[in-house]
């Protein structure tokens, strides 16, 4: 047991797993933050949600097992905090949500704005700008974390299902139909603002195509 | 796109396939679909970079997270001092400590009562006679104890060359109400002593538990006593000392 003086001069035990933990979390407090900050999408409840999960993380710390993977750990302990937060916070509005993920894909695959985006999507990417964080805001919690642990943190969707206690199934449906709705959401403000020019396509009428099988001139 | 399809796309952008597994995978779709492939790994990668950028923790963030620990902490401790949150960790080693001693304390490893068992050194036995150190005085002891057993002087028996041997006194105790009259004994620099107990069945077991205790190295019945020569030095010639109700001239 070693021993450190508290400010007010009476002793106090000093833990060794705390020193390890807030080590730990300091190595990666960058990363925590972010997850946090694109999730609740608003940087003084970002603050908030992430002291609040430090700090729970700190109680909680003795059924963390040295060894074990500490990201991980933590970061199920951040998505709690962050559904909790989204939970309380009422979202103003929501898009058409394409909770078919298989028509939302067709829906791109058929949309000449994406294709357009897909020439060169760093550049779209790009200048849609700040439209990006909006059309992340209007996904579920669940698709958002999904999509967060996957493409900024890495996580395979075994250690996804594990953070999130929901099967592997489900965050590949959630990664699947999150991802479709940022892309149309995208593709259409690509369209409205002209990131993108999607080439028009001429589709004849019923009659000019009869026209044109049987040989005759345009109409 | 199929959903088996579409998952598919998913593991391959994902890094979900084995090396094995993607070459299978890209095989199996047309050039077209590679093409389509390889833009939205790029679109992915671009998503990425972007959602990581400019979301650095401030430092304010972090002060405020150190600043709840440290309130959790110092509320902990004006709740439970450190004594108190270790109580039960004294008290588990307490408890094993008396354990311990009660397993280990020497007075029950060989089941024999204090008398018939070695003194712990020369000076502690000299410490507890009664009676002066003359043969006399020792004889008269006995008298007054009421054990008639004659006692003869160390110089009528021969004992082995070069150990040294003195009388050292006589003490008289009670052991659940019966009398134990002892002689003290010097060999060599380490205390001997005969222990006198009437005959009885209880005594007889006494002292046969000290004997196979090793505490008891020698004993006898005379004139209705059992004599048991207590002590670790070898010395059993000294019971060869008592005669049977006979007073011997020193």
């Amino acid at each position: 047991m070693v021993l450190e003086r508290n400010p007010s001069g009476t002793f106090r035990q000093k833990d060794a797993r705390v020193d390890y933990f807030l080590h730990e979390i300091e190595k990666h407090r960058h990363q925590f933050y972010r997850f946090v900050l694109r999730n609740v999408w608003d940087s003084a409840l970002a603050e908030d949600v992430f002291a609040s999960a430090v700090l729970t993380a700190y109680q909680q710390k003795a059924k963390f097992s040295p060894g074990t993977n500490f990201r991980a750990w933590m970061f199920r302990i951040l998505a709690n905090k962050c559904f909790q937060a989204n939970r309380d916070f009422a979202r103003s509005q929501r898009t058409t949500s394409y909770n078919d993920e298989q028509a939302a894909w067709e829906k791109l695959n058929d949309d000449p704005g994406y294709a357009e985006m897909l020439q060169d999507p760093e550049r779209a990417l790009q200048e849609c700008g700040d439209e990006i964080y909006r059309a992340l805001r209007e996904l579920s919690t669940a698709e958002r974390s999904c999509i967060l642990l996957r493409g900024l943190e890495d996580f395979t969707y075994r250690e996804i299902s594990d953070i999130l206690e929901i099967p592997m199934g489900t965050v590949m449906t959630h990664i699947s139909r999150g991802r479709a709705k940022l892309r149309i959401k995208l593709s259409e403000y690509a369209k409205e603002t002209g990131v993108v020019r999607p080439v028009l396509r001429w589709i004849p009428s019923d009659k000019e195509e009869q026209n044109k099988q049987a040989g005759g001139g345009a109409a | 796109m199929k959903q088996h399809q579409a998952q598919l796309w998913l593991a391959y952008i994902d890094g979900e396939m084995t090396a094995a597994e993607s070459a299978n995978f890209l095989e199996s779709i047309g050039e077209d679909d590679r093409r389509r492939l390889d833009a939205e790994l790029r679109f992915e990668h671009s998503l990425s970079c972007l959602l990581a950028a400019k979301a650095e923790c401030p430092d304010a963030a972090w002060s405020a997270a150190r600043q709840r620990i440290a309130a959790e902490e110092n509320r902990r401790e004006r709740r439970y001092p450190l004594l108190l949150r270790h109580a039960w960790k004294f008290a588990a080693v307490a408890a094993a400590a008396v354990l311990m001693f009660l397993l280990l304390k020497p007075s029950d490893q060989t089941g024999a009562p204090d008398f018939l068992r070695a003194a712990p050194s020369l000076e502690a036995l000299m410490a507890t006679t009664q009676v002066s150190d003359d043969l006399d005085s020792v004889r008269a002891f006995l008298k007054d104890n009421n054990v008639k057993i004659g006692l003869k002087p160390l110089s009528s028996i021969e004992l082995p060359a070069g150990h040294v041997t003195a009388l050292r006194g006589a003490r008289a105790t009670f052991y659940r109400g019966t009398k134990i009259t002892e002689l003290l004994y010097e060999c060599c620099g380490q205390p001997l002593k005969i222990v006198f107990m009437e005959n009885s069945a209880a005594a007889r077991k006494m002292i046969e538990t000290a004997s196979r205790a090793g505490e008891v190295q020698a004993w006898r019945e005379i004139g209705g006593y059992y004599a048991a020569l207590v002590g670790l030095h070898e010395a059993r010639k000294l019971l060869d000392l008592l005669e049977d109700g006979k007073e011997v001239a020193g």
